[in-house]
């Protein structure tokens, strides 16, 4: 599984490069690689259990990289801090308790904004309002009080804020009727277009490689497959294992 | 019988006003760092000793000590904080009770190597007590309860208004989603440090005006105080004010009914029965 990187890639707004990574002692990456270009949006599917949001937690830099190294903008992230990472430009929404729930829509995402000056993050607020109209209609309610999809809203907002480059999002149409998902889907196609590079970890298998650029499937905390969104979505193991077969 | 009941209730609302502040800081200890403060009482101790040596000792007036002694006993609480406990942070919540619970110890001991075992009275002008309506009231008493009234006030536009405050909620709310917002959380581990101590000794300084200054008046005041917090909702500080009321009421009120000794009891039963119907406390966890 060693993989000897030769001068550092930096053309990639974030690489991951064969990342072990895990909780304490028990190593669950056992050395996942990625690649994300500028605006590209990138699909990750595996099996329950598989190491994917154990993948996005390394890259935000709320778990430690053992072995490896993760580039984003060209610069060597690999022990920055969660927030130095932000700073730089990265941003996450975990797969469960992505909102301060005791806490309003606003508070939330001026929470989003915390370690940015006021200056730097004024417009950021109208541009999640224009992707999350909703979200303007419900400035002052509790976000612990809002519906799932609503949550869901206001924990990309909360991301999108500090405009992130890259933004990584745990399963965020997890317990959303299928017009949510579509709906949701086409609002992060919208940010991917306005050159945001997208992670993406789903169990919507179909959707959402409909909506991607390119997908990578992990296994057992390696990588498995990995191609243009379309290819994967026609791959005979991919359809077994995630699309309910034929 | 009804000027007892009157002056019963006088008398909680006093004794509140010192648990108050002391629950307040327990409360957002637990809140934000998620263990259960033991030495917050000996911080009562600490406050109201401070206090008593920069008034008597050094001659400050009263006010001035008072304020001296709190701020130095947050500054206490803020080192142990950046120290023991910081060191062992991520060691789950066994190791920093076993630490208060050290710390107890050794601040309840070093009160007494400087003033010993026996009682101490802050020097206090004498005053005449106001009588309104049968409702027996001594100035100080009143002062306390403003005092305490405004320190909970304060320390709440604390938490909801300012960048602290808003910083302290997040960790508290959602500790793994305030890292990934950017928020460092050691300094606010160490602002709420400085918080808890310092409104856990302006209730030993509150306790202090309203009687003696003992050894132990921290350690007695520690099963209230704890009771007031859990009552509260931990991490409520509008809660521990409104808890107090009322384990001090049923504290008093059980004079009527039980012998004296039997009334630090009480603050334990109220605890019981409440958390039986309403395990959250009366306002329900954090804010
Ligand atoms: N906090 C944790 N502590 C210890 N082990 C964990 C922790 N979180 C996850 N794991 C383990 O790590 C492995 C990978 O989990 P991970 O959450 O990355 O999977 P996943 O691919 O996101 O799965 P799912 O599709 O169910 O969300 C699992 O075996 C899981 O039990
Ligand atoms: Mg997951």
């Amino acid at each position: 599984m060693s993989m000897i990187s030769a001068a550092p890639q930096t053309a990639g707004r974030l690489l991951g490069e064969a990342l072990v990574a895990g909780y304490r002692e028990m190593e669950i990456l056992h050395g996942v690689s990625i690649a994300v270009a500028g605006g590209e949006f990138v699909t990750v599917l595996g099996p329950n259990g598989s190491g994917k949001s154990t993948l996005l937690k390394t890259l935000c830099g709320l778990l430690t990289v053992k072995r490896g190294a993760i580039w984003l903008l060209g610069n060597d992230v690999t022990r920055a801090s969660a927030r130095d990472r932000l700073l730089a430009g990265m941003c996450y929404v975990p797969q469960v308790r992505g909102v301060f729930a005791s806490m309003s829509v606003m508070e939330n995402l001026e929470m989003g904004a915390f370690a940015k000056r006021a200056s730097e993050v004024s417009d950021a607020f109208e541009r999640v309002f224009t992707y999350f109209p909703r979200l303007a209609e419900r400035r002052r309610q509790i976000a612990g009080s809002m519906s799932g999809g609503e949550q869901q809203m206001v924990a990309i907002g909360r991301a999108l804020i500090a405009s992130p480059s890259v933004l990584l999002l745990d399963e965020p149409s997890a317990g959303l009727s299928p017009a949510a998902v579509d709906d949701l889907f086409g609002r992060i196609r919208n940010i991917a277009n306005d050159g945001v590079s997208i992670v993406l970890v789903e169990q919507n298998a179909a959707k959402a490689l409909e909506v991607s650029d390119r997908a990578y499937v992990l296994a057992d905390g390696v990588n498995r497959l990995e191609g243009p969104a379309l290819h994967v979505l026609h791959d005979p193991e991919v359809r077994r294992l995630y699309l309910g077969g034929d | 019988m009804s000027e007892l009941i009157r002056q019963y209730l006088v008398s909680a609302i006093v004794i509140a006003s010192a648990w108050a502040p002391t629950a307040a800081g327990i409360s957002l200890i637990y809140g934000v760092l998620r263990y259960p403060n033991f030495a917050l009482g000996e911080f009562m101790t600490l406050g109201g000793y401070l206090t008593l040596g920069l008034s008597a000792g050094f001659g400050m007036p009263l006010p001035l000590a008072a304020l001296i002694a709190v701020i130095a006993a947050g500054f206490v609480s803020l080192a142990v904080d950046q120290t023991a406990f910081r060191a062992v942070r991520r060691a789950g919540i066994l190791p920093p009770i076993l630490l208060s619970l050290g710390l107890m110890l050794i601040l309840q001991n070093v009160v007494r190597a400087f003033w010993g075992n026996g009682a101490w009275q802050l020097d206090l002008p004498l005053t005449r007590p106001y009588d309104w309506l049968g409702f027996v009231i001594t100035p100080y008493q009143l002062m306390c309860i403003a005092v305490s009234v405004l320190a909970i006030g304060a320390s709440y536009m604390v938490l909801l208004r300012t960048r602290f405050g808003k910083a302290v909620r997040a960790l508290a709310d959602n500790p793994d989603l305030a890292l990934v917002s950017g928020i460092e959380p050691e300094p606010v581990y160490a602002g709420v440090a400085f918080m808890a101590g310092l409104l856990s000794a302006l209730g030993g300084v509150l306790l202090g005006l309203q009687s003696v200054l003992t050894p132990l008046m921290g350690w007695d005041s520690l099963l209230p105080a704890f009771a007031v917090a859990i009552l509260g909702g931990l991490g409520n500080l509008m809660g521990a004010g409104v808890a107090a009321l009322i384990v001090a009421l049923a504290g008093e009120y059980s004079l009527l009914f039980v012998q004296s000794s039997y009334k630090s009891a009480v603050a334990f039963v109220v605890l019981a029965l409440i958390l039986i119907v309403r395990p959250a406390g009366i306002l329900g966890g954090r804010s």
